[in-house]
């Protein structure tokens, strides 16, 4: 399958995948949360809850359909990057239709409760598989150094790193330590901060319910969403260690661009296959507790215990008053962070500026 | 399991104070054993961890708790002090205000009167064990 053909197919895949994520979300969200908004356990199975949620699917399947007819024509008209239109049409739609969703919803709102709750005794925040199991990904990453390190006399000077759809080469990178360990570098700093996102998850983020049938469900979901995190670095670590190897099919005299549809298939069953587990589980493991812990002391909706006003655009959780960096997402499978903690901006700040920051570095290093 | 009212009328850190204390009279915490540390009390409890650090404080000046930087709060094996007539005048008092307080919230008499018989039946459970 050629490069261009890769994209097209993974991005019909991509909106295929959202779609049904898109369609099933609702359902997939503790039973007093609808849509973002605190509500009555009971309110979802009204007709006017119902009545939101086909409203909310109408528009999804709507937007799902241009954005697979805009794959689709970017494949025919020979124009992949064309194929990245459809995906971002149809993220926006699903936003829209969420939006929208949300404002139907929020004149039924339940008062907050007030209620806290919290277990007696310390919690574990260890990472699944402990600290031994993190060391797997930079093992791979050390394991390739240690194997270029001994083939440095076998690598070109000069070797392709880039190809363009017509499977030519268009960037280039030479062999110093830059241009032959750059990636190996730009793995360990990815799957690093995969773990630190892991390991900040695991600290920093509150039990909605501590004890009971839903406690347990919610620890249960809690360690799967790290597990997924840990595959990731995984995934993140072999890639790299892949893809710093390929100056070895330069020596070896192929030049023409490496096959993707293997990797690409994996990362794409991997994505798949985590997001149905989480989904099985629902949001905070509502599936695996039932109904069980809906409602605090006094009958009150407990949602997740933070205040609907903190969530702007139902997405963005801004609370000064919560000490908790991560909180569950109100409409999605996982967590997102507290925009009010100091801490929050400093790790957006090492995510999305100084990490690529540095692996831009890197890669000029090397070119 | 601790729990609190963040619109209550009564204070965080009491009312945390109150609740480990209520547990630690029960015996549903032997001494030994750990609290969760300031960081994860507060966390879990949404409060500032000042409010659970105060509350710790409280609790280890009535000689429940050691508080050693880094292991944590440790419950301590404390000894029951002898009643003074002024710790039995403040809990009448206490009771009274509280009773009153139940009453003008509407809450029934009898529904009062039932409630207090089951902490009595209570008290004498645990005195007799």
């Amino acid at each position: 399958m050629s490069a261009a053909a890769s994209i097209v197919t993974a991005q019909a895949f991509v909106v295929l995948l959202i779609a049904v994520v898109a369609w099933m979300m609702p359902a997939m969200t503790r039973p007093d949360l609808y849509f973002a908004v605190t509500v009555a356990p009971a309110f979802r199975s009204t007709p006017a809850g119902l009545a939101i949620l086909r409203r909310y699917r109408r528009e999804v399947a709507v937007h799902a359909a241009i954005g697979g007819a805009l794959v689709a024509g970017s494949g025919l008209a020979a124009r992949p990057l064309a194929a990245y239109a459809g995906v971002a049409w149809f993220g926006a739609g699903w936003f829209a239709a969420f939006f929208r969703a949300r404002g139907r919803v929020r004149p039924h709102a339940a008062p907050e409760t007030t209620v806290r709750e919290a277990a007696t005794r310390p919690r574990a925040a260890n990472l699944p598989g402990g600290w031994a199991l993190q060391l797997g990904p930079f093992a791979a990453l050390a394991a390739a150094a240690v194997y270029l390190h001994g083939r440095w006399q076998d690598l070109p000077g000069r070797f392709p790193i880039h190809w363009g759809f017509d499977g030519r080469p268009n960037g280039w990178a030479v062999r110093n330590a830059a241009g032959v360990y750059g990636p190996l570098w730009i793995g360990a700093l990815v799957a690093g901060s995969m773990g630190l996102l892991a390991w900040l998850l695991s600290r920093g983020t509150r039990p909605i319910r501590p004890g009971g049938v839903a406690g347990a469900a919610e620890r249960r979901f809690s360690r799967g969403v790290l597990g997924v995190l840990v595959g990731v670095e995984y995934l993140i670590g072999l890639t790299f260690a892949g893809v710093a190897l390929l100056p070895l099919r330069a020596a070896g005299g192929e030049a023409g661009p490496p096959g993707v549809a293997v990797h690409l298939g994996v990362s794409l069953i991997f994505a798949a296959a985590a997001t149905i587990f989480l989904l099985r589980m629902g949001q905070g493991g509502t599936h695996l507790a039932g109904d069980a812990g809906s409602e605090a002391a006094g009958g009150a909706p407990v949602g997740d215990r933070s205040p609907d006003r903190c969530w702007k655009a139902g997405i963005f959780y801004v609370n000064p008053d919560d000490p908790a960096l991560f909180v569950e997402k109100r409409f999605g499978i996982g967590y997102t962070l507290n925009f009010a903690h100091p801490a929050a901006w400093l790790l957006m700040i090492l995510l999305l500026l100084v990490l690529p920051a540095v692996m831009f570095w890197i890669a000029a290093a090397g070119s | 399991m601790l729990r609190i009212d963040l619109g209550a009328a009564t204070p965080a850190y009491e009312q945390i104070a109150n609740g480990l204390r209520a547990l630690l009279v029960a015996a549903a915490m032997a001494p030994g054993e750990q609290l969760p540390t300031v960081r994860q009390l507060a966390l879990d409890l949404g409060v500032h961890h000042n409010t659970v650090a105060e509350a710790y404080r409280q609790l280890a000046a009535e000689g429940w708790l050691d508080l050693r930087r880094r292991r944590g709060a440790i419950i301590l094996d404390r000894p029951t002090p002898a009643s003074s007539p002024e710790a039995v005048a403040d809990f009448a008092r206490r009771l009274e205000e509280l009773i009153a307080k139940a009453i003008g919230a509407g809450v029934p008499r009898e529904r009062i009167a039932a409630e207090l018989e089951t902490a009595a039946r209570h008290l004498r459970k645990g005195a007799e064990s």
